[in-house]
């Protein structure tokens, strides 16, 4: 996983692994998927700034990630995802010149399967899913971690009337990474990502027999430590607006703790994005 | 290809709606489209050297492949559909409905989980189908409703 990725504390395992519908924000996993034979595609668009580089290159970096997920519902509880992340980088270590650079991260290849589920009302609805995969190298020179890594977790969704709830926990076993890799929890240490978000239903309050789209606030709680002990936290709000058959995103996030001791970390982070249902 | 199947079936007194259904199958693919005028050339040997009764039996096998026998034949169903969170949730049911032969249309209130549907009236579709189309929607299903 990239620094961007890393920073935003879980957009790339969420947007990889989650291949979601319903009350699922931006950055966090949810335990929905397309249905069977079903395809979902999601355009999202990053950018965020890194800096405290506690590293000797004390880089200032900023990343624009634009990545495309693509799930495909393979049964009821069993669906296949696969993400494809496109990074300009640009980096700015003190007291050299700016560098930049294109390339393709690795990709992420992910299987969800939800175990576990209670629809209890029109609306409300209990699940729980586990998600795992590997990452797979991009062969793309910086941007490629080189190697092959497998993650694995659960995540739990709660939709209770107009409020939304998602946790999720997904633990990677980094088979390689470079010491001062700025792609965090991609160094040579393993990564332990939780992350959790709220969503609540602004609009409509209620559902009626013509409701075609809905609008939601979200927070969200992204958070990432590394066997290492570095430990970086991001929070922030963002929307998100359903209609039938796509979504349209957008989110801030903020650091609510910066303790890597090796790698630059996110000083804030933008998103934006789209799904679409086919 | 309708004619002699029509005739056959005002001949033996089969329903004309199972064959019109049955017709309406062989339309779907070249093969069946074969098969049809086959059995159709068979049926017409049949009541030409059997009779009426042997005839009408072939009749019902082939209206049977597209109608089943427990097929909703109104032109309506309700279904109670528990988990639609979010629009997209019921995109997700409304697609996996659609594609339940005799089905014309969907209309899903997210409000109470009620999902309207509109049949050809052919028979074809049958509470399985909707059932199955449910759950491979990923939501519950809670009640169906026939009229």
């Amino acid at each position: 996983m990239n620094a961007l990725r890393g920073a935003a504390l879980g957009v790339g395992l969420a947007l990889a692994a989650s291949a979601a519908l319903a009350q699922e924000s931006g950055n966090v996993l949810a335990a929905t998927q397309p249905s069977v034979g079903r395809f979902y595609l999601r355009e999202r668009l990053q950018y965020m700034r890194l800096g405290d580089d506690p590293s000797p290159a004390d880089r200032t970096v900023d990343k624009l990630v634009a990545t495309t997920s693509l799930a495909y519902g393979l049964a009821r509880e069993w669906s296949l995802s696969l993400e494809l992340p496109v990074v300009y980088e640009r980096s700015s270590p003190a007291g050299r010149s700016t560098a930049e650079d294109v390339g393709l991260n690795d990709l992420w290849l992910a299987v969800k399967w939800r175990p576990w589920q209670r629809d209890l009302g029109p609306v409300d609805s209990l699940r729980f899913a586990v998600v795992g995969g590997v990452e797979i190298p991009s062969g793309d020179g910086e941007f490629s971690s080189d190697s092959f890594d497998p993650f694995i977790g659960g995540v739990f969704t709660g939709i209770l009337g107009r409020h939304g709830f998602n946790a999720a926990a997904v633990y990677k076993h980094n088979n390689g990474g470079a010491p001062y890799s700025m792609r965090a929890g991609d160094g040579p240490a393993d990564a332990v990502r939780l992350e959790g978000s709220y969503l609540f239903r602004l609009i409509p309050a209620a559902y009626a027999a013509d409701t075609t789209a809905a609008t939601y606030l979200t927070f969200e709680v992204n958070s990432l430590y590394e066997t290492n002990g570095d430990w970086e936290l991001i929070v922030g709000p963002g929307i998100l607006y359903e209609a039938r058959t796509f979504a349209l995103e957008a989110a801030l996030g903020l650091p609510a703790l910066r303790a890597a001791g090796e790698r630059p970390t996110a000083e804030w982070v933008l998103s934006g994005g789209v799904r679409f249902l086919f | 290809m309708n004619q002699p199947q029509k005739k056959f079936s005002v001949a033996c007194g089969a329903s004309s709606e199972q064959l019109f259904v049955s017709t309406d199958q062989s339309r779907r693919s070249t093969s069946s489209c074969v098969k049809a005028l086959l059995s159709a050339g068979a049926i017409g040997v049949l009541v030409l050297t059997s009779g009426c009764q042997s005839g009408a039996v072939a009749g019902r096998d082939a209206a049977t492949q597209s109608a089943p026998r427990d097929g909703i034949t109104g032109f309506s169903a309700t279904l109670v559909v528990y988990g639609m969170s979010c629009p997209l949730c019921a995109s997700n049911v409304g697609q996996q409905l659609q594609a339940v032969p005799g089905v014309t249309g969907v209309h899903i209130d997210m409000s109470t989980g009620e999902t309207k549907l509109t049949l050809d009236g052919s028979g074809r579709t049958t509470r399985r189908m909707l059932a199955d189309a449910i759950k491979r929607s990923g939501f519950t299903l809670k009640k169906v409703r026939i009229p």
